[in-house]
């Protein structure tokens, strides 16, 4: 093309290349970060998620807050108090919480980022009725309840039916049937 | 098979181009996610750390994308106004009213704005500056899109300086079966009252519906410290808008829409004697010279999923949209005359996609007819009427029509470079119905013609990781725009002291550009950066035929104009932790078109493209609380002196001062919080310091210090 012979293509083509370098030896030390879309979409499934499964009477009180916990990166934090500021689901707020061991929860998020503990997961939550939903592969072969995967560029999800059972935990029949069912690895 | 990078890409575009889902899906707000369900949220693409990419940052173009949470926070006083920020784009302003983007250096039908999917441009878009885009009302927008640079491959005509494309609000099938959104907007330099009532209705799981009224007063713009008042330049606008979506069954979604827009009195007051002079602007002559204008949309669109075997997914769309304005102009010695245009589209389209062994296929044609009307009635100075004109500004009783096929696949070449190679054909074919002879004054005989164009384009992008961390590209896209009826036959006054007559010889204007970009994410810095380059060939331009005609110079349309513009923009964010963000952006352009300036046909020159946006730039810190309830922002938006001017730029002297447009700093601080669980607000002073300045190209200065108010309040 003549265009591509000119000069000044050349010398302009040339400087934005030079501004890449720059950018990317200043952007090299640096850890990839997540789309924040993805943080936004996964955020508001696990907005949804709260209002597809029923706890047990001993988990919940009237007009008590919905907590939702948060292991890993803080960017979920942030984007999960976005999407949920200012919702109720009935009469209860939602709030959400970094995760710590003694934090009381309703649903804890583990991003992949989070330090899994020694014993894993779902042995840290171990029989409280605390709906644990992960993003690392094989999270609900692992024990996990809701374990976010990806189809085709689309966020899906896997569900582990019997070990949100195990803790008093019913998930409803739209969450089944959305959800690919997925059950805990023997000897896990 | 392609990988999931190069499918959604492709798919993406499938997406944007019916207009079915989102330039760009992956800045929906959180707000407007939350209305999605499960089912919804399921089929959203996004970026993964493994996988594909939809959001903006992750494509191979500058688009940039304002959801409502951008519209809360900036509250913008019009459609255009949200751009206004967004770099390499100049909102030029004839009236109070009448605000037509400068993308990349074109305005007008240079432009493309689609609203959800269909297109607002139709054939009587005339050259330079025009008034439509204000007929989309800005408070029932759910997002909206910006594509920079020619996509004629994608949208077809008149996608050269860049396509926006508006998505409205829609009723969610999920949440309460009943809910509501009141939206006010107050300025008061503006002396603006804005306010939008909207309520959606889920009768059930599949079917919704929204309905909204919006209203708007405003009155004279007040300017900055020294300019005062600007007198006339007070209009009322209104519109309305009804939309049902239902679930057919799984996977097919059936959308039926109706907008209405309407604007009265809207006056080109740099024109009339109530223009004000400014820097050595000299104010018109007339009267009065005011303008009405309406726009009714109404479509039915289905989107279906997994059609068969072979179709992954299909969107058909059915619309008719009508366009009508009258203007109403008095002259300096009391002699009046209406005019205007009655322009009546009906759309088809439809954009399929399909996997197969040779790659992702996006396919799909589109059909346009516009039938028109036109008139102008001259009055006396008494005004008795003294004469009905054979046409108004376009030819009357004509036709338009606009064909095209698409296919578009992408292919992965070596490593980490994706290839993507784009092609389309358009047909364009005009009828024109009652013309002027300008000779006689009479009608000239009926005659109809057809163009042809074939445009093709291809990109490279190469990706430094997986993550999507940095990519850079580098691009060749050819870019058309077929004559149409303004081309062929306007007969008004197009830019101060000229008067165009109609042209029947005339080829589609041809345009390419190459651009080179580079994006950068890491915690600590988001960096977007580009260069383009646009050459120009055989532009449609007014040139002067060497005659007067009732004491104007009489111009006519030919490709005579050929030339370049070449750009650079810029877009950086910085996290500075606790809460702190600094933006900074920047633009810069520069052109040259060799015309025929003057009446004297043996003199072409190479000069300034005209309303070329000055150096320009914005630096903002805003801080956000920690609780996400509220946040403050102080920012600062400035140009440099435009002084580059071609020599229509001189000769409108009511709109460009004659040494070039000042250049300006402005400041503006603004802040928002949540009230309650259901009642945002957002408060602003706009030019800080009230200093007086307008947009490069405008008939009208900015406001001078400006309050504004924005509440909305959710039920």
């Amino acid at each position: 093309m003549a265009i591509f012979s000119s000069s000044k293509f050349f010398r302009s083509t040339g400087r934005a290349l030079g501004w890449l370098l720059l950018a990317l030896s200043l952007g090299a030390p640096a850890q990839a970060a997540k789309d924040p879309f993805e943080y936004q979409v996964k955020a508001t499934f696990l907005f949804n998620f709260l209002q597809f499964v029923e706890w047990p009477a001993t988990a919940t009180q009237p007009g008590a807050p919905y907590i939702i916990a948060v292991a890993g990166e803080p960017a979920y934090l942030e984007a999960i108090a976005a999407v949920v500021n200012g919702e109720r689901i009935g009469d209860r707020p939602i709030l959400v919480r970094p995760w710590a061991a003694q934090t009381r929860c309703h649903l804890l998020f583990v991003s992949d980022q989070a330090p899994v503990p020694s014993s894993g997961w779902p042995q840290t939550v171990h029989d409280q009725p605390i709906l644990l939903v992960g993003e690392t592969a094989d999270f609900c072969a692992n024990g996990g309840m809701i374990g976010f995967i990806y189809d085709q560029g689309r966020v899906r999800f896997e569900i582990n039916a019997p070990a949100a059972a195990a803790v008093g935990l019913k998930l409803s029949s739209k969450l089944q049937r959305l959800g690919r069912a997925v059950t805990t690895r023997k000897g896990d | 098979m392609l990988p999931p990078k190069t499918r959604v890409l492709s798919a993406w575009l499938a997406l944007v181009l019916t207009g079915q889902a989102s330039l760009a899906p992956a800045s929906v707000a959180p707000t407007n996610l939350k209305r999605l369900s499960l089912e919804e949220l399921m089929e959203l693409k996004v970026v993964t750390a493994t996988q594909t990419a939809a959001d903006p940052f992750t494509l191979p173009f500058m688009v940039r994308a304002l959801t409502a949470a951008d519209f809360s926070r900036e509250a913008p006083v019009s459609l255009s106004g949200a751009l206004s920020e967004v770099p390499g784009v100049m909102v030029q302003k004839t009236a109070n009213g009448q605000q037509s983007p400068y993308l990349r250096g074109f305005t007008g039908f240079r432009t493309l704005l689609l609203i959800d999917g269909i297109r607002l441009n139709n054939s009587v878009f005339r050259d330079g500056p025009n008034q439509y885009w204000s007929t989309v009302d800005p408070y029932a927008v759910a997002q909206l899109e910006v594509v920079l640079g020619p996509a004629s491959v994608l949208y077809g005509s008149d996608s050269i300086g860049g396509t926006v494309n508006v998505l409205t609000v829609a009723p969610e099938l999920t949440g309460p079966a009943a809910s509501g959104r009141l939206y006010t907007r107050i300025a008061s330099a503006e002396r603006a009252t804005s306010v939008r009532a909207e309520g959606t209705a889920r009768l059930t799981d599949k079917f919704g519906a929204l309905a909204g009224v919006t209203l708007a007063r405003h009155g004279d713009l007040e300017g900055g410290a020294h300019v005062g008042s600007q007198p006339r330049t007070a209009y009322d606008e209104h519109g309305g808008d009804v939309k049902l979506v239902g679930q057919l069954q799984p996977g097919v979604r059936l959308v039926f829409a109706h907008q209405s827009f309407v604007q009265n009195d809207v006056w080109r007051n740099h024109s009339t004697i109530y223009g004000q002079a400014w820097e050595g602007t000299v104010p018109g002559t007339d009267l009065r010279r005011s303008l009405d204008q309406t726009r009714h949309l109404t479509y039915v669109q289905v989107q279906a999923k997994e059609l068969g075997r072979w179709i992954e997914d299909a969107t058909f769309s059915f619309s008719r949209q009508e366009q009508n304005e009258e203007q109403f102009r008095i002259r300096s010695d009391s002699r009046s005359d209406r005019q205007g245009i009655t322009a009546a589209s009906l759309g088809l389209f439809a954009t399929l996609h399909s996997t197969s062994p040779l790659g992702y296929w996006t396919y799909g044609g589109s059909w346009y007819r516009d039938n028109v009307d036109s008139f102008a009635r001259r009055y006396t100075a008494a005004g008795a009427l003294e004469r009905i004109d054979v046409q108004g500004p376009v030819a009357d009783a004509s036709t338009y029509d606009l064909a095209g096929l698409f296919v578009q696949n992408q292919l992965t070449a070596i490593g980490p470079i994706d290839i993507t190679v784009r092609g389309r054909y358009d047909r364009a074919h005009a009828a024109l119905g009652r013309t002027l002879d300008p000779a006689t004054g009479g009608a000239a005989p009926s005659f109809s013609k057809s163009w042809d164009s074939l445009v093709g384009s291809v990109r490279a992008t190469w990706r430094h990781s997986p993550e999507g961390k940095a990519l850079a590209f580098a691009g060749l896209s050819q870019g058309f725009r077929a004559p149409n009826l303004s081309d062929l036959s306007r007969f008004d006054t197009a830019a101060s002291g000229q008067i165009e007559v109609p042209a029947q010889m005339v080829r589609p204007e041809k345009f390419l550009m190459q651009d080179v970009g580079f994006k950068l994410r890491t915690r600590q810095l988001e960096l977007e950066a580009a260069y383009f380059y646009t050459k120009i060939d055989g532009m449609i331009v007014r040139t002067p035929t060497g005659r007067l005609l009732g004491g104007l110079t009489e111009v006519t349309k030919r490709n005579s104009g050929d030339g370049f513009v070449e750009g650079a923009e810029l877009l950086a964010r910085l996290p500075l932790g606790a809460g702190f963000l600094v933006s900074t952006s920047g633009a810069w352009m520069h052109g040259n078109l060799s015309l025929y300036p003057g009446n004297d046909l043996a003199r072409r020159i190479r000069e300034p493209v005209s309303r070329l946006m000055p150096l320009s730039g914005r630096l903002a810190l805003r801080w956000t609380a920690p609780s996400q309830r509220g946040w403050l922002e102080a920012s600062a938006v400035s140009a440099a002196r435009q002084d580059r001017l071609s020599s229509a730029d001189l000769a409108d002297r009511e709109r460009i001062p004659p040494r070039g447009t000042p250049g300006y700093c402005a400041f503006t601080l603004r802040g928002g919080m949540k009230l309650g669980a259901n009642t945002d607000v957002t408060l602003a002073v706009e030019n800080l310091t009230d200093i007086d300045y307008r947009i490069h190209g405008s008939g009208i200065n900015e406001p001078g210090r400006n309050f504004i108010f924005s509440g909305t309040v959710r039920f």
